[in-house]
């Protein structure tokens, strides 16, 4: 039951990234920088964190395709990054010990691997060009801000979720 | 090199980067009717969607509204002043349409270049990164949309209709620099320009028009609207404003910037332009299809001939 609520947890905010948080994006109010909302990719590492890679890499590869399918056109382009993310993401449990300071070290550096890959691939098949100059600063900057803070106000209702989940897990 | 080959992890991560390679370069080019698990998906969490984004615009729409409040006073004096003109102007369009409806009746022309059909859309999502710049309307095929249909905002031109499923639709701003279609385009003056409205610049926040000959009189302020030439736009859907003229690096042709008249980061209602006037690739599609129809038939009559001859 935790399990698929936790799974319509992170498919409302799929819908939220495009819906809610678009009409209320900068450029929406003549402000040039990009604020992605990354909710998805963030739920993503803690569910990797806490209950394993393999995890992980399910959730980054499903959720990866939807996005591909519902806001770009190639598939492939975020599905890949997603599960890349999602399997080396809950590395970080076994190198580290388990506090607040990982966690967020561990969402900032995947999303910045995650940006840059997303980035790489569109501008390797000639999809975007932007320099990668202003990409960082108009893009990845804005955006690290923007799911830092999400991941530290979810961060402690979400890691008690997942631990439950986990206990279920070992119970069955 | 046995060691390096026997490491499954490896073999897996490689095995992973070929599919990628694969499915991206599979799924690379336009697809205006995607396969019908991708339409399913994409209906579905259309719907989703709607139920999200209506009551969120409103209340940005309220926010929006207190800001303009501000500005109210000196916008409601400006607008009086040229409420007085545009009453004359109206006049002047009404006497002329009836002038030109009379005149195309003479001529025994029903549909001109300019003559469409306008579909009201909602959006109901966009693309979060701004990389691809595209929003999902929630009208599909079951409403009659086609892909490649121009798409504008009550400003002005936003984009075309780059594919479709059933119940909603994925339309491309004019500001995706991989946009695959140009708009053929007219600059209005002394005497009609041409060019092609060919790529954006992100920086000017402004559409390129193309190749424009060098002594052509393209002037700043003059106004710009589709030609109706490309075969998918009408003639006359409003573009923008030429807000500066530079020559190209050879010096053969000239550069206009546009500046677009609809706000591509607020488009909320959009209309889907068909075209009613055929072009000349509808008709001969239409045409090879009745044809590859009638070869059916006849194989089926022979079939049905030679069937009775066995009996």
């Amino acid at each position: 039951m935790t399990h698929f609520l936790f799974i319509i947890t992170i498919f409302l905010l799929f819908v939220v990234e495009g819906t809610i948080v678009q009409v209320f994006s900068p450029d929406r109010w003549d402000i040039s920088i990009f604020m992605i909302p990354r909710f998805v990719v963030v739920l993503l590492i803690f569910a990797a964190l806490f209950l394993g890679r393999r995890h992980g890499l399910l959730l980054g590869l499903i959720f990866g395709l939807l996005y591909d399918l519902v806001y770009g056109g190639v598939i492939g382009v975020y599905a890949f990054p997603m599960g890349l993310i999602g399997y080396f993401s809950g590395l970080s449990f076994k190198l580290f010990q388990q506090n607040i300071f990982v966690i967020l070290f561990t969402v900032l550096v995947s999303l910045v691997a995650y940006e840059f890959m997303v980035y790489g691939i569109l501008t390797l098949i000639n999809f975007v060009q932007m320099d990668i100059y202003s990409f960082f600063f108009q893009k990845v900057i804005p955006t690290l801000i923007l799911n830092i803070i999400f991941a530290i106000l979810i961060a402690y209702p979400v890691r008690n979720i997942l631990l439950q989940m986990k206990l279920e897990d070992e119970e069955r | 090199m046995p060691s390096f080959f026997s490491n499954k992890r490896l073999m897996i991560l490689m095995a992973t980067v070929i599919t990628m390679v694969v499915v991206v370069g599979l799924s690379m080019k336009e697809r205006p009717e995607p396969s019908l698990p991708e339409q399913f998906v994409r209906d579905s969490i259309g719907f989703v969607q709607s139920i999200f984004y209506k009551p969120a615009r409103a209340t940005a729409g309220f926010l929006d509204n207190l800001r303009e409040m501000r500005t109210l006073y000196r916008e409601n004096q400006k607008l009086k002043a040229n409420l007085q003109e545009h009453a004359v102007l109206a006049a002047k369009i009404k006497e002329l349409e009836e002038e030109n409806k009379q005149l195309r009746k003479l001529l025994d022309m029903d549909e001109g270049l300019n003559s469409y059909q306008l579909r009201a859309a909602e959006v109901i999502m966009r693309s979060p990164d701004r990389w691809y710049q595209q929003v999902t309307v929630n009208r599909g095929t079951k409403h009659g949309i086609r892909p490649n249909m121009a798409v504008m905002t009550s400003e002005g031109l936003v984009g075309r209709v780059k594919s479709v499923a059933q119940f909603t639709s994925v339309i491309e701003l004019l500001t995706d620099t991989n946009r695959a279609s140009n708009v053929s385009a007219i600059v209005q003056g002394n005497e009609e320009i041409f060019g092609i409205i060919e790529g954006y610049d992100v920086e000017r926040e402004a559409l390129l028009l193309q190749n424009v000959p060098i002594d052509a009189e393209l002037e700043v302020g003059q106004t710009v609207i589709t030609s109706g030439y490309g075969g998918r736009y009408p003639r006359g859907l409003f573009i923008g404003e030429v807000i500066e003229v530079i020559a190209d690096q050879y010096g053969l042709t000239k550069t206009g910037l546009i500046q677009p008249a609809a706000n591509f980061y607020k488009v909320d209602f959009v209309y889907i332009v068909e075209r009613t006037l055929f072009s000349l690739e509808d008709i001969l599609e239409d045409e090879a299809e009745q044809r590859r129809l009638e070869e059916e038939e006849a194989a089926e009559t022979d079939e049905d001939e030679q069937g009775g001859t066995d009996e």
